[in-house]
C-alpha cells in the first residue's frame, strides 16, 4: 500500500515537473517572440522615418523641377512686360496664363500625392487614375490600368496603402526602368484581391534595390494588408514584375 | 464527445479562411473524436477492434507527419518526417499482413511520440522566431502548442504507466490526467480558431 502511494506521488510530481518544463518553454518562446516583434517594430519605425525623409525630398524635387521653372518663366515674362508694346503684352499675358494654369495643376497634383485625406475623399480608383494620367503625360509612358474592386468596400487605411504601393512602383519604373509601357491590375479574383504590376523596362544598368527604402516600403505595406508576395522582381533591365495577393473578408456593397 | 461540438462550431466559423494545414487538422480532429467515440462504445460492448485502433493510429501519425512536414521547410527535418511516416506505414503493413503483434505492449507505440515531441518543440520555437504578430493571437501557435502539450504529457504518462510504475491504483489517475490533457488541448485549439476569427475582423468592413 505504502509502495503504491509512493508511486502515485512520484508520478504526480513528475507530471507537475513536465508541465512546469512546458510552461517554461512557452514562456521562453513568448519572450523570444516579443523580442522579434520589438525588432520588427523598430525596423518599421526606421522605414517610416526614412520614407518620410524620402517623401520630403520628393516634394522638394517636385517643387524645384515642376513649379520652380514655371514661376521663374512667369517672372521673366512679367519683367519683359515693362519694355513691351501692347501686342507683345497680350502674347506675354497668354503665355503667363498658360504657365499659371500648369503651376496650379502641378500644385494640385503634388497636394493630391501628399494628402491621404484626398485619396479617401476621391476614392482609390479616382486617385490612382489621376496619378496615372499625370505620370503618363509628364513622362510619356503608356499605362494600362485595370481596376475592378467596385463591389467591395475597402477601409480608408487599406485604400491609402494600395495607393502608396502602386505609386511607389510607378515612381520606381519611371525613375529606373526607361520603360514605354506599364500594366497595372488591381482586381478581385477568387475571394482575394490581386495586385499585378509589370513594365517593359530596359534600363542599361541593374539597380541594386535590395536595401532600397522604396522596396522596403512596398513590402511593409503589403505586410500591413496581410498580403502574400507571389512575385517581386525589380530587375529594371528586363522589366519589373510584382504580384501580390491580399485576403478579403469584406461585405459586398 | 464533449470537445467535438465546440471544435466543430468554432472551426466552422473560420472554416473558409483556414490555411491548408489548419483545415486538414480541423477535419482530422472531428474525425478523431468521432472515431474514438465509436471505439469506446464498441469496447464497452465487449468488442475490441484492434485493426480499427491500428488504422486510427496510422491515420493520426500520417496527419501529424503531414502537418510537421508542411510547417518545416528544412530538408533534413522533412527527410526525418518522411522516414518516420514510412516506419509507421511499414509497421501497419506488417500488422495487416498477418504478423500479428500485440500492439498494446509494443514499445514503438510510445517511441513514435518521442519523435514527435522534439518536432513540436522545434516548430513552436520556429513560429516564435518568425511570427511578427503576437504569439497569443496566432492560430498556428495555439495548434502547435496544443499538440505539444498533448503529445508530451500523453507520451510521458503512457511510458510511466507501461514501463516504470506498475501500481494498479495509478490507472484511474493516469486516465484523469489524459482526460485533462485532452480537454486542455481542445481548449487551445478552440482559442486558436477564435484568434483567427478576431484577425478576420481587421480586414474589410
Amino acid at each position: 500500500m505504502l509502495e503504491s502511494t509512493n508511486e502515485i506521488y512520484w508520478f504526480l510530481t513528475l507530471v507537475v515537473i513536465v508541465i512546469l518544463c512546458l510552461l517554461i518553454f512557452f514562456l521562453a518562446i513568448m519572450v523570444k517572440n516579443y523580442r522579434v516583434r520589438q525588432k520588427a517594430e523598430s525596423d518599421v519605425k526606421d522605414a517610416i522615418i526614412s520614407t518620410q525623409e524620402n517623401e520630403q525630398n520628393r516634394i522638394a524635387e517636385d517643387l524645384h523641377d515642376d513649379i520652380g521653372p514655371m514661376l521663374s518663366a512667369i517672372k521673366l515674362q512679367v519683367s519683359a512686360l515693362s519694355d513691351a508694346d501692347r501686342e507683345e503684352t497680350k502674347e506675354s499675358l497668354i503665355t503667363i496664363d498658360g504657365y499659371l494654369n500648369q503651376a496650379i495643376n502641378n500644385v494640385r497634383a503634388v497636394a493630391r500625392n501628399l494628402s491621404s485625406q484626398l485619396i479617401v475623399k476621391f476614392g482609390l480608383e479616382q486617385s490612382l487614375r489621376d496619378n496615372i494620367s499625370m505620370v503618363s503625360s509628364l513622362k510619356r509612358v503608356n499605362i494600362n490600368f485595370d481596376f475592378d474592386l467596385k463591389e467591395y468596400k475597402l477601409l480608408a487605411s487599406q485604400e491609402i496603402n494600395f495607393y502608396r504601393i502602386i505609386r511607389e512602383m510607378l515612381n520606381n519604373s519611371v525613375k529606373h526602368s526607361n520603360c514605354e509601357n506599364i500594366w497595372i491590375s488591381l482586381v478581385y479574383n477568387n475571394q482575394s484581391i490581386l495586385l499585378a504590376y509589370s513594365d517593359d523596362g530596359r534600363a542599361d544598368e541593374k539597380v541594386d534595390s535590395t536595401k532600397s527604402m522604396g522596396q522596403t516600403n512596398i513590402r511593409n505595406r503589403v505586410n500591413l494588408l496581410n498580403g502574400v508576395i507571389k512575385n517581386f522582381s525589380d530587375d529594371f533591365t528586363t522589366g519589373a514584375k510584382y504580384e501580390f495577393i491580399f485576403p478579403v473578408v469584406n461585405k459586398k456593397l | 464527445m464533449l470537445p467535438v461540438l465546440p471544435i466543430f462550431y468554432y472551426g466552422r466559423l473560420v472554416h473558409s479562411k483556414m490555411e491548408k494545414e489548419i483545415k486538414i487538422y480541423w477535419i482530422f480532429l472531428l474525425f478523431s473524436f468521432t472515431f474514438q467515440l465509436g471505439l469506446i462504445i464498441t469496447s464497452r460492448n465487449g468488442i475490441h477492434n484492434i485493426s480499427a485502433s491500428m488504422a486510427y493510429q496510422v491515420i493520426e501519425y500520417a496527419v501529424l507527419s503531414l502537418l510537421f512536414y508542411m510547417w518545416n521547410p528544412n530538408r533534413m527535418i522533412r527527410t526525418i518526417i518522411l522516414i518516420f511516416l514510412l516506419i509507421n506505414l511499414f509497421s501497419w503493413a506488417h500488422f495487416f499482413t498477418g504478423k500479428n503483434i500485440d500492439y498494446s505492449v509494443t514499445i514503438d507505440k510510445y517511441l513514435r511520440n518521442f519523435i514527435l515531441i522534439p518536432l513540436s518543440f522545434l516548430t513552436a520555437y520556429k513560429l516564435a522566431v518568425q511570427s511578427k504578430i503576437d504569439m497569443l493571437k496566432n492560430i498556428k501557435f495555439w495548434i502547435v502548442g496544443g499538440l505539444l502539450v498533448n503529445i508530451t504529457i500523453t507520451a510521458f504518462t503512457q511510458v510511466m504507466q507501461a514501463y516504470v510504475l506498475h501500481t494498479r491504483e495509478l490507472k484511474p489517475i493516469v486516465n484523469n490526467v489524459l482526460l485533462l490533457v485532452n480537454a486542455l488541448s481542445a481548449i487551445m485549439f478552440i482559442k486558436g480558431y477564435l484568434c483567427l476569427k478576431a484577425q478576420m475582423k481587421f480586414i474589410g468592413s
